[in-house]
């Protein structure tokens, strides 16, 4: 997974890609470089462009990684989020604990100021 | 199994009654060699009271060969018993079904 | 031969409403329901309404399922009956193909609809009488052709004649649902209606803190748990369990589906596991175990008494039937009506196999029929369950098919000798089965486990 510390907003923020699969499968390892990433920055983004399929495993990981952005006053962001995750999110309401940019440069600009929308 | 022959519209009718199966049906397939059955055809069933594997076969076979010499084959007036078969064994993709033997002749 | 009489010519194609096949692979377009009342019975309705005594189905493509809903028509009041076309028939030739049909009377000609609006409160008798021959309604995709002339002084009733509405995408079916729903004084639909805007069918359990708001349609056998907001706009099919806490609104839920705990959805339309957004037309599997319930921490111990009590109620039931079985199971051997069948479960899964053996015998004879009536075939199952192998109570794989797909993880994680879905009437298949087994998995506890062993014991269907 592709990781780069971007500083255009003024702050640190982490922008992470996801990749194509996030199942029960593949869970831990997000999980694990997400632990790697939030010792760098608090303040993440998931670049969700390349994301095909997420279930609630997944899903799982994306919400404790938010929980732990916000305990450290950073959050998470994610960006490009594709149909089908989408509706996953809402159907388990995950959706509304996250704010969601259409794109990274956006969710990286959201950054400025250092508040959670 | 009686079979009658007449003509409507200069198209020939053959009109079966009774039973099709492997025990009629070489008698229809007899009649169908005897004499020249080239042109158009329309073969009346509703008097057919039950058809078989095997009298399907036959109008199978019949359909191909008008098929491949550019004639036409209808069938027309099927019954309910007729048509139930023609759907289990899904061979009415197969024919041109009227059901009025006027309208098949074209008239 | 024109005796004044009127008729109705339904010609189904194909290759017309392939996006509606599309989605929902298991039925012909004509069954999927609008409000849950399928396509095909707006247009009988209609047929009806139009003064027809005769309405013929003709179709290029086999209809069984179709034939087998609507049958001769006595239902309704009207003969139905079948006729076949070919593919590349036009219009000419499936009018002549029909001409004895066609030729008692006024007949009006439905073509590549799925849908006819029509108020039952305006008289479509007199509109017919007085239409020309030719097109009466098109629309963007179908259309009604008259054939026979207008009556002599005919004038058409007040009100105007039948529309065809757009329906050629997921998202024009929605939005005509929703309409449907908002003018249903206009239709005859299903359901038991004390007040306007609510259609409730027959064995609807509402549990106690579950809300239900206007305008809302619920089918037969539904089930919305505790706590769950089902409307506005909502449009449940039959046989649908709603978990607790859910939200269910602006949504159409297609017959045996099961929504899981806390979920919410709004704008979609659900069929069985599969959710369609309907503006963009996206579906999403909902195959994922965890989507049915949340996970429940501490699950572990709870779990090992479970096993218990399935090992000591299994332990019991062995003691009970073993005069039973040590009696029948040589007669039934020696009538050769004793069949053993070995298979893996799960199937296809690389998960970790399990053999299990199923005993399959033929209700014939009074050894046969009291052998099903005492549950002897699951006898030497129970011993798996004493080995903690298999659950006494759970999903019962279906004898039938090895085929089957285990969509869910906690379903292909519980192979029983009882199934939950033994405990109900309704299951029709093995989908219907599924439902069931999911549902009591989530929500049973060794306790509810016990009583519904008893259930099944006393309520198989085959007694």
């Amino acid at each position: 997974m592709e990781f780069t510390v971007d500083t255009s907003a003024g702050v640190r923020v982490g922008v992470a890609i996801l990749p194509e699969r996030i199942d029960a499968a593949s869970c831990a390892e997000l999980q694990a470089a997400a632990a790697g990433w939030l010792k760098q920055t608090a303040n993440l983004v998931f670049d969700c462009s390349g994301l095909d399929f997420i279930d609630s495993s997944g899903l799982g990981v994306l919400v404790s990684t938010l929980r732990k952005t916000i305990e450290q006053d950073g959050d998470l962001k994610l960006a490009c989020l594709g149909m089908k995750a989408s509706m996953l999110m809402e159907l388990t309401k995950a959706k509304r604990l996250f704010s969601i940019h259409p794109d990274a440069v956006s969710a990286i600009a959201a950054f400025h100021g250092g508040v959670r929308q | 199994m009686n079979i009658a022959e007449s003509t409507i519209n200069g198209i020939k009718v053959l009109s079966l009654e009774g039973v099709l199966n492997a025990a009629s049906s070489p008698k229809f397939k007899a009649y169908l060699e005897t004499a020249d059955h080239s042109g158009p055809m329309i073969i009346n069933l509703e008097q057919v009271e039950f058809i078989d594997s095997s009298g399907l076969g036959l109008l199978v076979r019949l359909a191909r060969q008008k098929k491949s010499a550019n004639e036409a084959l209808k069938l027309a007036k099927m019954n309910d018993r007729v048509k139930r078969v023609f759907e289990i064994t899904q061979a009415h993709s197969l024919f041109d079904i009227y059901d009025d033997i006027q309208a098949a002749a074209g008239n | 031969m024109n005796t004044g009489s009127v008729q109705t010519l339904i010609v189904l194609r194909e290759e017309e409403h392939a996006w509606l096949q599309d989605l929902f692979r298991s039925r012909h377009p004509m069954l999927v329901t609008l409000c849950n009342k399928p396509f095909i019975e707006y247009l009988i309705d209609f047929a009806i309404l139009s003064g027809s005594e005769a309405l013929r189905i003709a179709s290029d493509s086999p209809i069984t399922d179709l034939e087998n809903y609507c049958r001769n028509g006595s239902r309704w009041g009207i003969t139905i009956d079948y006729a076949h076309i070919l593919p590349e028939d036009d219009q000419e030739r499936l009018l002549e193909k029909n001409r004895q049909f066609c030729s008692r009377g006024k007949t009006m000609l439905i073509e590549k609809t799925l849908f006819v609006a029509y108020d039952k409160k305006n008289d479509y008798r007199l509109w017919l009488r007085a239409c020309p021959e030719g097109v009466a309604v098109s629309g963007t995709s179908g259309s009604i052709t008259i054939l026979g002339n207008k009556q002599e002084n005919a004038i058409p009733g007040p009100g105007p004649g039948p529309s065809l509405p757009m329906l050629l995408t997921i998202g024009e079916y929605y939005r005509l649902a929703d309409d449907t729903l908002k003018n249903a004084d206009r239709y005859i639909l299903p359901g038991y209606s004390s007040e306007p805007d609510c259609f409730l069918g027959r064995n609807v359990v509402i549990q106690k803190g579950a809300e239900i708001r206007k305008p809302v349609m619920i089918g037969n056998n539904v089930q919305i748990s505790a706590g769950s907001i089902i409307g506005p706009g909502a449009i449940i099919g039959s046989n649908i369990i709603i978990d607790r806490e859910s939200v269910v609104s602006g949504s159409i839920l297609m017959d045996n589906t099961f929504i899981g705990e806390q979920l919410e959805v709004k704008g979609r339309i659900a069929d069985g596991s599969l959710l369609i957004d309907p503006e963009s037309g996206a579906t999403l599997q909902m195959e994922d175990p965890h989507l049915m319930s949340v996970i429940q921490p501490g699950a572990s111990t709870k779990q090992i008494i479970r096993r218990l009590i399935h090992a000591l109620a299994a332990l019991a039931l062995l003691i009970v039937l073993a005069l039973p079985f040590l009696v029948l199971r040589p007669l039934l051997g020696l009538r050769r009506n004793w069949h053993t069948k070995k298979r893996l479960f799960p199937p296809g899964a690389t998960a970790k196999k399990l053999t299990i053996e199923q005993v399959v015998i033929r209700p014939e004879g009074a050894d046969g029929r009291l052998a099903i009536a005492l549950s002897i075939d699951r006898y030497p199952s129970l011993f798996q369950v004493l080995g903690g192998k298999l659950r006494l109570i759970g999903h019962r794989p279906a004898v039938s098919s090895d085929t089957s797909t285990i969509s869910s993880g906690c379903i292909a994680m519980n192979p029983a000798v009882f199934g939950y879905a033994e405990t109900e009437e309704w299951p029709e298949n093995e989908r219907d089965e599924l439902m069931v087994d999911h549902y009591h998995l989530l929500h049973s506890g060794s306790l509810n486990d016990i009583g519904l062993l008893l259930k099944a014991l006393l309520n198989k269907k085959h007694m």
